[in-house]
């Protein structure tokens, strides 16, 4: 790899330990911050460029602040082998990037919604979309193999939708908006949860904090609404992190609130947080800035009750509430772009279940997942045709069953992509499942989970190959897969202004 | 140095508060007056012979409620009726009550440092061991060697059932506690290679479980036998039976390997000092982790020497307001700073509803730091970054909330708020509020924050104060102004 001013430049902005660009509401006045050796003082692109090169990358391996994580310890690297060989990761997209400055920032706003749905624990898509003509299948998995009588083909193809599954999906399908790709991965998976969960989140080398998200939204513009990105849980998606902003992160809407006595005391209780936090400054006083926000704009969902439209019937789980919240805050024209929502356990290492049973693990579980997508398209209506839905797991599973009727992590996996602007098919190929195609047992991975990603936001929400080489480095995407359609370029109108939270300069 | 995630605070305090305040998961006025009457050394080492505390409130909820806490994982399975995993609910509700009613605060403090760092999750594969592990492992050598509390994890069976070590055998190892080993109990990610991982796992092949006896047994039959070598371990490994000295030899060396050292002294950094920016350590901060290693070296990994040293340090001294609670910390210190109070369990015994942790341990979930529940095998962070995610920060607003209106009945105070506070009608509103925010949090708060609660006093933050404003309507305007300072970012940083 050639070390031309312009890839050093390239590699200074993927140093964030080196590197923050500082974006102002004015583009004009955007510029760069280097940090080293306990100073921070303001660079050119060349000078951040020349000190890249200076620096090592992987000097710190043992650096203590990334010691710990939401997601597990840091420093793993995109996979083991780049970190341990410390070489530079090859810069993809970055290297043809244009001699546009990276921070600019081209917004092409299409008033697209995506929603993330991470199913933690390794999803085993064979038992999803099941390969009902391959034989080396049903000898793998004498047991839970899924019949296909207990699947319904998925039309021109050699692959039955397990039945679980299609019960509720069966409208979206019928109407073209489901797509199936198979064989979908992550080619740096390590076979270990929390590191290939959190390789898949980042989507970058070791030494960057953030997540492919949060670099998407971060791209599209310095500042974010409170409502711009949402995390259904505790603490936003590792996805979301990025040094530019916070996102809102809620358990449910019912409960996002500041407890007080109602009335006149309520108002003069939450005024009072609110100044002594505004009296914090930093961190400290965004956060609170936009749970306040947060709080009372969600007041009239809070405290209304709430019918499904559509004759939606959305599961009782924890995931079908948290997708009906989603949709209430998309219906509410808050200005969501982007919400994160977890649908985990299903590491099925033991009693996987049989497809017949609808309360055993596996069927029960596909029941969730395909009912709560079905409600929550049904919900939205209208809205559905500017929504996609898209699950990424950490890693499919093994082919073969093991001795507790369960499988054991693996590789290759289905990602599931759903929405109003999506060409419903099956993507991407999966080899006949004897001993000598699978790798280490496993499904092979043929499709990047970056393609479909990329996929989604060039198509659907309009990013430029700049944008995309900022979210996903290292990635030199082939050619696009055409499952999301283009969208038209529209402008989204709020109700509310959304609360504008501004870059943390610290 | 300011606070990175509150820049615009000040925070002055006493030395007896900022130690009280570091060391104590909940500390309080009165800790702070009991550190300046005995002064810091005599404190400190009062504090490391943790067994001559009396602790006679927590000794009395073990014995009433959580005795199988003490027990044998063999015991405990008996006393349970055979269930038991029943133990990692006790386990994780004794864990917290500690938090609010023991005197052992370094030790109890340690305990949690150490279970974040040899990480096993109360629920899941090792739920019927985890109970044992906290008896046998972290709290005898919490504040003693770690070189003996990683020898004794690894030839614990909790430790060797969470990380899947128990089948793993020369024909067919598994890699998950060889990597951790390295990875996360000791020397840390880029110290050593795929081929040290490897050769760590066939060190580690045999060592396994018993089901029956829940303990720890060695298979030497499942030992690999042949030249071993580990970074700059290196051990003939010539015969199987030898397996159990092997590993000894190894978690010694390991325990005591300059980049554990670093390792380990960087995370007490974290945990007692400041959290180390991005950018890395200050050049005073990595003088002082470097001083922490050395000694942790030269005295064999002792925590006592190590710990002593990072207390009446410079940096540490000069660290005031730099770290943010977490919710654990957070919750046992509200609890405990409103006033005298026992715990009162809703169902008794115990045993009988084992995972019932209450309305407080519900907080604490819904907080995200349940004890002994993070998801991952890499323990909780202490990065403030982290805890200050908008659902953590609201949950802990709420729970002030909670904590002032006493609504939790499992937290029986014995006194009015007033009476514990000494305010009443009349008081000069001013005046009491910077009398409470300094009991409370030991900090003295910059006026503009003080007029805050000094409103509620007076108003119920109706009206702005003046010098002259008193307190009215004692009863309701205190319990708010109390819920103000709890939910202030003051109370929030220790």
């Amino acid at each position: 790899m050639t070390t031309t001013i312009l890839s050093s430049q390239n590699e200074a902005l993927m140093r964030e330990d080196l590197i923050t660009p500082i974006h102002d509401h004015d583009d004009r006045y955007n510029h760069l911050l280097a940090h080293h050796g306990g100073s921070t003082w303001r660079v050119s692109p060349e000078e951040a460029g020349a000190l890249a090169l200076l620096t090592s990358p992987y000097k710190d391996l043992g650096d203590p602040s990334t010691e710990c994580t939401e997601d597990g310890p840091k420093n793993r690297g995109f996979g083991r082998r780049t970190l341990l060989k410390g070489a530079l990761a090859g810069f993809g997209a970055l290297a043809m990037a244009s001699l546009e400055p990276r921070y600019a920032f081209a917004a092409t706003p299409t008033g697209e919604i995506l929603i993330c749905i991470y199913l933690r624990g390794g999803f085993d898509g064979i038992s999803a979309v099941v390969p009902v003509t391959d034989s080396n299948y049903y000898a793998a998995r004498p047991t839970i193999g899924v019949k296909e009588a207990n699947t319904t083909r998925l039309a021109g193809t050699s692959f039955g939708l397990n039945n679980h599954m299609q019960k509720h999906l069966a409208p979206m399908i019928a109407a073209g908006q489901a797509a199936f790709v198979v064989g979908a991965g992550n080619p740096g998976v390590t076979r270990s949860h929390f590191e290939d969960m959190a390789n898949m989140e980042r989507s970058a080398p070791a030494n960057m904090r953030s997540g492919w998200l949060g670099r998407y939204l971060a791209a599209n513009s310095s500042t974010s609404g409170t409502f711009r990105a949402i995390t259904m849980g505790n603490r936003a998606a590792l996805s979301l992190s990025t040094s530019s902003f916070e996102t809102l992160a809620m358990a449910n809407i019912k409960e996002f609130d500041i407890n007080s006595w109602d009335g006149q005391w309520r108002t003069s209780v939450l005024k009072g947080v609110d100044t002594l936090y505004k009296n914090a400054g930093g961190k400290a006083t965004l956060q609170m800035s936009k749970i306040l926000d947060a709080v009372g704009q969600l007041a009239p969902l809070r405290t209304s009750s709430y019918t499904p439209a559509g004759g939606a019937v959305y599961p009782a789980s924890p995931f079908g509430k948290q997708l009906m919240d989603v949709a209430r805050i998309i219906k509410a024209n808050m200005g969501l772009e982007v919400a994160c929502v977890d649908l985990g356990d299903w590491d099925m290492h033991k009693g996987l279940g049989a497809p017949t049973v609808e309360t055993d693990w596996f069927p029960r579980k596909a029941l969730d997942l395909s009912q709560g997508l079905a409600a929550f398209r049904a919900d939205l209506g209208d809205l559905w045709n500017k929504v996609t839905v898209v699950t990424m797991s950490e890693f499919g599973r093994r082919v073969e069953e093991n001795g507790d009727l369960g499988v054991d992590h693996g590789h290759g996996n289905l990602m599931l992509v759903a929405g109003g602007g999506i060409n419903g098919k099956v993507y991407g190929n999966m080899p006949a499942l004897s001993k000598g195609n699978l790798v280490e047992g496993d499904v092979p991975i043929t499709t990047d989970y970056r393609l479909v990603l990329t996929d989604i936001l060039k198509n659907r929400f309009g990013a430029s190959p700049t944008v995309l080489g900022n979210v996903f480095p290292s990635y030199t995407p082939p050619a696009l897969l055409g499952i999301a359609k283009p969208a038209t370029l529209t402008t989204r109108s709020t109700t509310t202004a959304p609360g504008v939270i501004t870059a943390f300069r610290g | 140095m300011p606070n990175p995630y509150v820049p615009k605070l000040q925070f002055v305090s006493t030395p007896e508060w900022h130690l009280a305040r570091r060391v104590a998961i909940a500390p309080t006025q009165k800790l702070a007056n009991e550190i300046k009457a005995l002064g810091v050394n005599a404190w400190l080492d009062k504090q490391l012979a943790w067994k001559n505390i009396p602790d006679p409130v927590m000794y009395g909820l073990i014995k009433d409620h959580f005795s199988a806490t003490e027990m044998t994982a063999k015991d405990y399975t008996t006393a349970t009726g055979n269930q038991p995993w029943h133990t990692s609910g006790l386990l994780r509700r004794s864990i917290f009550l500690r938090h609010r009613y023991s005197e052992r605060y370094l030790h109890d403090q340690m305990v949690e440092f150490f279970s974040d760092l040899i990480y096993i999750s109360a629920s899941g594969k090792s739920d019927s061991l985890v109970c044992d592990y906290n008896r046998a492992v972290l709290r005898p050598h919490a504040l003693g060697k770690f070189s003996d509390m990683l020898h004794a994890a690894l030839t614990h069976a909790a430790l060797i059932v969470y990380l899947d070590n128990q089948g793993s055998t020369k024909t067919d190892p598994n890699e998950n506690l060889g990597r951790e080993l390295l990875e996360l109990h000791t020397v840390g990610v880029g110290n050593y290679t795929e081929a040290d991982v490897r050769n760590s796992t066939l060190l580690l092949t045999g060592h396994s479980f018993d089901w029956n006896t829940k303990s720890y047994v060695y298979k030497s039959y499942n030992h690999y036998v042949g030249p071993l070598k580990i970074m700059g371990f290196t051990h003939a490994n010539s015969i199987a039976a030898g397996g159990p000295a092997v590993l000894q030899a190894y978690a010694y060396y390991l325990a005591l390997h300059p980049a554990t050292a670093r390792r380990i002294a960087t995370r007490l950094y974290t945990r007692f000092v400041e959290d180390i920016l991005p950018t890395g350590p200050s050049p005073e901060a990595a003088a002082l982790i470097s001083s922490l290693a050395s000694t942790y070296l030269s005295s064999n990994s002792s925590m006592g020497p190590v710990l002593k040293k990072l207390f009446t340090s410079t940096v540490f001294k000069n660290s005031v307001g730099n770290k943010w609670r977490r919710p654990q910390e957070t919750f046992a210190t509200m609890a405990k700073g409103l006033g005298p109070n026992r715990y009162v369990p809703n169902n008794v015994p115990v045993i009988s509803s084992p995972y019932d942790s209450g309305a407080y341990g519900w907080r604490l979930e819904n907080a995200g730091h349940m004890t002994r529940e993070w998801p991952a095998v890499n323990g909780y962070p202490d990065v403030g970054d982290l805890w200050l995610s908008s659902n953590c920060l609201r949950e802990t607003t709420n729970a002030g909330e909670a904590f002032v209106w006493r609504w939790d009945k499992e937290v029986a105070y014995s006194q009015a708020l007033k009476d514990t506070f000494r305010v009443k009608d009349g008081d000069n509103a001013l005046v009491t509020a910077r009398r409470l925010t300094k009991e409370l949090t030991g900090f003295t708060w910059a006026e503009s924050s003080i007029a805050v609660i000094a409103s509620f006093l007076e108003s119920t933050g109706m009206k702005l104060v003046t010098n002259t404003s008193v307190v009215t309507n004692v009863d309701r305007n205190l319990t708010f102004a109390l819920r103000q300072i709890l939910a202030s970012p003051y109370f929030m940083v220790r």
